[in-house]
């Protein structure tokens, strides 16, 4: 293969040089440029390995590829057919599914959260609940801890001088934004029900940072920044991974993880181009596949061969089980006065007062509550979908529209061995291979705990003086298919997140999650990926 | 055909702020090129119809005029539905998904669609788009409910259909439109000039001024 | 004791060193009051205070010895005083006890509300302009010790008042570039050292005191600088003038550790 100079786009709309790795076995391919794969990325190119990473859309130049309009942003999410069933089938295609370079980061609300050390000891804490397969994590709060202030110094992370929850004070990079209006109405709520509530947490800048400017308040983080203070994988691990020497692919989706003779992996077959007809071959030492809880489980399923019948790494069977959302309820009160709920970073402001298992409550776990604020098409959805109002009942209200405020909660959600990603038996996608079917159930305490944030929820938003309130399902994230575990026969990785089937095998994104915990999952991700960078990068090569 | 009765007209509260034009911003600070380029597109290069029969078009505006009324604008400024449903047909973009007990999405709106008049048939003895709008409503109310007759509706659910199909793509289609994004007082794009009145009550200068009556 | 000997010459550069900071003020003022949209009618009030101490103080500055004017702007600067603590007073409300939460979220409203601080600074003129109005006046007659030390108590606890308004929004912008701890090393010992004089004078610690006054003085303009570099930092820098000029760090607001150091020096020389 000649040399041919390959380029990436910078975060400002310049070319940047980049290695060309196709031609050789590199050290890592990382299958899936998002949360964990750039952090990855980064990290193991930093220490010296030759690096691939393969995603399957775009590298994003955000001075040109991201627009202010909610239709004409379809390109960020992953829009490949996918079935989806169950009792409680799960929305995709949006919010939840990301495409292209830096994942659902780029897209996301930049909500930071850390887990508590409760969460990795779900199942010593709360005992078996029936029909749920609740666990223990392989690894502690305090393992995490050390990677949660590295990734949080690494993008900056701006948030409040004192957040009141987690057993341990630590101080943020950045200070907290400005409280919208629509975050005022769910701090002015809590107040008035003496429940504590904070500024968010978030990943976006609130004062300037090397040659990215603080946020100007767009509003439209979940379209892409293009002010670049939303400190996405794409603007911040992305750039460093091509510093030291990886190469980033784009317009490859990833078909088989091919493996050798004696049962190791070797490389990756993938498709260029959205051309079905050419299998293109990375060869590599390892491999990562960080393609989030729908595509992890679909590329090891769908590498089965003569030696593993199952799939890759699927010894327990377990690969595509326990799927998680998280319950992502949203609930809404009209107000007379202006929030226009569009404006800045959709969540401010959250309370994590119910993020606990309750001593009164029948239900066990718990769940945060933070603003939202969806824009117009958006927030139409809505209403028609949770409401049902259509015609001029439609138009009436949305006439207010500036009037609306929101908040929405991140629920715990049992993981249950019927909920799902498999093979789909009959359907295929534009390349031959099969279409993922995810199947999802809530459990009842799943349920149960719904009810209970709703009710919550529209608690605070009578107490903040909203009227006509109204609550609208929906979910948020992906997680669980492929979960990390001591016990080969009960997992799929291992603390390190090495496969327990093929040593050379390592998975790292949303699906190694045993239990969903109660806030949301990008900070928790992108820790395990930095501390899984160090622990592989220390006994491989 | 799409319209209304006068009844309707008067149903449709006015709008908050009649003086704005979220376009009167296209070239300033708020629309950068690339958002001017999709939002052009959707102003004037209206497509023409290639995926639906031509009664089908038909079918689905008139429904659509019932999904989304816009009796209070003249014809030719009223927002263009059924062209974008179509094109996005013609081209099968789906969602990223679909309810396992759709047909893919072409198929879910060529069957849809046809259950409406099937419907319209067995209710009224008459098509779809010769009924009176408040009877057009009736029968979408039926297929809202899960009470509509006929025979598609044992292959293709009517709920789901009208729901997350139907509702669904035509309130999104109407409310991607400029001229809803001024009806509702949105600010629309904004880069590279973002927002600075972001607390309740306030609104910034190129925001959209409300005219109180 | 030292016997303080008042030129009426450095009040009058004094009165100027007044108006500049006044000036100061009602940018300042217009900036924050038009970002908030003008909710209220008394928000008018600093700009037309202003104004009346900005054009009073110059013309003290220009003919010192015509009676009315002195008169006028020490009424213009009495009203300063009133004006700047009652905004204060406003500030204070509107900007942390009716904001979501209230003193609870106390660190949030002191970093994104009104400033609370700041409204002090129109009574820091009306002070000097008050104190020049006197200086100017009593050197023709006999010198007189108060007047000097008042003015230099004055510039010690408004530098100190800036260094604490500074603190506050240096640290919500999380000191993103080392400078932005200047103002809070420098001025401090600059306040300290005024102050000191102001209570006890002693003629050894001047010259230290007139170094560290002459680095503030330097230090604001440097700090006009910098605050012009922030602005260009924001999204589009200054072809989105109007936004930026809102959302980005006061561009005025450096000039007034000039403006106050400014008169400490030229109250020292009159030493």
């Amino acid at each position: 293969m000649t040399e041919r100079p390959l380029s990436a786009p910078g975060i400002h709309g310049e070319r940047t040089p980049m290695r060309d790795l196709s031609g050789e076995e590199v050290d890592f391919c990382i299958v899936g440029a998002g949360a964990a794969g750039g952090v990855l990325g980064a990290k193991l190119a930093e220490k010296g390995f030759a690096v691939v990473l393969l995603d399957a859309g775009p590298h994003w130049d955000p001075t040109r590829d991201f627009v202010s309009d909610e239709v004409g942003s379809r390109q960020l999410f992953w829009t490949d057919e996918r079935i989806s069933g169950g009792r409680d089938p799960v929305e995709l295609g949006s919010n939840n599914s990301g495409r292209g370079v830096g994942g659902s980061t780029v897209h996301y609300s930049m909500i930071a959260m850390r887990a508590h050390s409760e969460d990795f000891r779900r199942r010593t804490l709360e005992g078996d609940i029936p029909g749920a397969e609740l666990r223990d994590w392989p690894i502690t709060f305090d393992d995490l801890e050390p990677y949660y202030e590295e990734v949080e110094r690494d993008l900056r992370i701006a948030g409040p001088t004192f957040y009141p929850w987690g057993h341990r004070r630590h101080r943020y990079p950045q200070r907290e934004h400005e409280l919208n209006a629509s975050a005022r109405v769910l701090v002015y709520g809590c107040t008035a029900l003496g429940i504590p509530a904070a500024p968010a947490p978030v990943a976006t800048l609130s004062a300037p940072h090397d040659d990215r400017p603080p946020c100007v308040y767009r509003g439209f983080c979940n379209y892409g920044c293009t002010t670049n203070a939303k400190s996405s994988v794409l603007v911040t691990y992305i750039p460093r991974a091509i510093a030291a020497g990886a190469e980033v692919r784009p317009g490859c989706m990833a078909a088989q993880i091919t493996h050798d003779g004696r049962g190791q992996a070797s490389g990756v077959l993938y498709f260029r181009g959205g051309d079905p007809s050419t299998l293109h071959r990375q060869r590599a030492r390892n491999v990562v596949v960080c393609g989030y809880a729908i595509e992890t489980p679909r590329l090891l399923l769908n590498s089965s061969s003569s030696m593993f019948s199952d799939g890759l790494a699927n010894s327990s069977g377990l690969v595509g089980k326990c799927f998680m959302v998280h319950s992502g309820h949203q609930v809404f009160g009209r107000f007379d006065e202006r929030i226009n709920q569009y404006k800045a970073p959709p969540g401010l402001a959250l309370t994590e007062h119910f993020n606990r298992t309750m001593p009164d409550a029948n239900f066990v776990c718990g769940y945060a509550i933070e603003v939202v604020g969806p824009h117009p098409v958006d927030f139409a959805s809505r209403v028609t979908t949770a409401r049902g109002l259509w015609g001029t009942d439609l138009r009436r209200l949305m006439m207010d529209y500036n009037y609306w405020s929101g908040v929405g909660m991140v629920g715990e959600v049992m993981p249950q061995r019927r909920n799902e990603v498999r093979l789909h038996p009959v359907e295929r996608d534009q390349y031959g291979l099969p279409v993922p079917h995810i199947l999802f159930t809530y459990h009842e305490n799943d349920r149960r705990l719904i009810a209970h944030a709703i009710d919550r929820m529209e608690e605070i938003m009578d107490s903040a003086g909203g009227v006509d309130i109204w609550s609208a399902d929906r979910t948020a994230h992906l997680l669980g298919t492929c979960r990390m575990g001591l016990t080969r026969d009960d997992s799929v990785v291992d603390a390190d997140c090495r496969t327990h089937d093929v040593p050379n095998l390592f998975i790292c994104d949303g699906s190694v999650f045993p239990t969903s915990t109660g806030v949301n999952p990008s900070l928790t991700i992108e820790a395990i990926a930095a501390r899984t960078a160090d622990r592989i990068g220390r006994s491989s090569g | 055909m799409a319209g209304g009765s006068a009844r309707d007209k008067d149903a449709i509260p006015s709008t908050r702020y009649p003086g704005y034009d979220v376009l009167a911003k296209w070239r300033g600070p708020d629309w950068d090129a690339q958002t001017r380029m999709v939002v052009r597109r959707r102003v004037e290069d209206v497509p023409r119809i290639r995926f639906l029969t031509e009664e089908e078009a038909r079918l689905l505006e008139a429904v659509s005029a019932r999904i989304v009324p816009q009796p209070d604008r003249v014809a030719q400024a009223r927002v263009p539905i059924v062209a974008w449903i179509d094109e996005k047909l013609h081209h099968d973009w789906r969602d990223g998904y679909r309810y396992e007990e759709l047909p893919p999405l072409r198929e879910t709106w060529r069957l849809g669609l046809s259950g409406i008049n099937e419907s319209a048939q067995l209710l009224h003895a008459r098509q779809f788009v010769s009924l009176e709008s408040l009877t057009q409503d009736e029968v979408l109310a039926r297929l809202q409910r899960g009470d509509a007759p006929g025979e598609t509706w044992t292959r293709l659910s009517a709920t789901r259909f009208f729901r997350d199909v139907l509702c669904l793509t035509v309130v999104k289609t109407y409310y991607a439109h400029p001229s809803a994004w001024s009806e509702i007082g949105y600010s629309g794009p904004s880069s590279p000039r973002g927002h600075v009145r972001n607390w309740a009550g306030g609104v910034d200068p190129w925001d959209a001024p409300e005219e109180r009556e | 004791m030292t016997s303080l000997v008042s030129e009426p010459f450095l009040w009058r550069w004094i009165a100027v060193a007044t108006a500049v900071l006044t000036v100061i003020v009602i940018g300042e003022s217009w900036i924050g009051h038009y970002r908030s949209g003008f909710p209220l009618r008394a928000q008018y009030a600093p700009l037309v205070g202003g104004m009346a101490l900005a054009t009073a103080c110059v013309a003290l500055a220009l003919v010192p010895r015509v009676e009315w004017v002195r008169l006028a702007v020490r009424w213009a600067g009495w009203v300063a005083v009133f004006t700047g603590v009652i905004g204060a007073g406003y500030h204070h409300y509107y900007g942390i006890v009716e904001k979501a939460g209230g003193y609870r979220w106390l660190l949030h409203h002191l970093m994104y509300g009104a400033p609370q601080l700041a409204p002090l600074a129109l009574s820091t003129a009306g002070a000097l302009a008050v104190l020049a109005s006197e200086g100017v006046a009593s050197a023709a007659v006999s010198p007189s010790a108060s007047v000097p030390r008042l003015a230099l108590a004055v510039v010690a606890i408004a530098l100190a008042g800036a260094v604490a308004q500074t603190g506050i929004l240096h640290y919500r912008g999380a000191f993103n570039t080392p400078f932005m701890y200047a103002p809070l090393a420098l001025p401090p010992l600059a306040a300290l050292g005024t102050g000191w004089l102001a209570l006890a004078p002693a003629v050894g610690l001047t010259g230290v005191v007139r170094v560290l006054l002459w680095a503030t003085f330097l230090l604001g303009f440097v700090g006009l600088g910098m605050h012009l570099r922030g602005l260009d930092r924001q999204m589009g820098g200054l072809h989105v003038f109007l936004f930026n000029l809102l959302q980005g760090p006061p561009p005025l607001a450096p000039a007034v550790y000039a403006t106050l150091a400014g008169v400490g020096l030229l109250l020292l020389r009159a030493w």
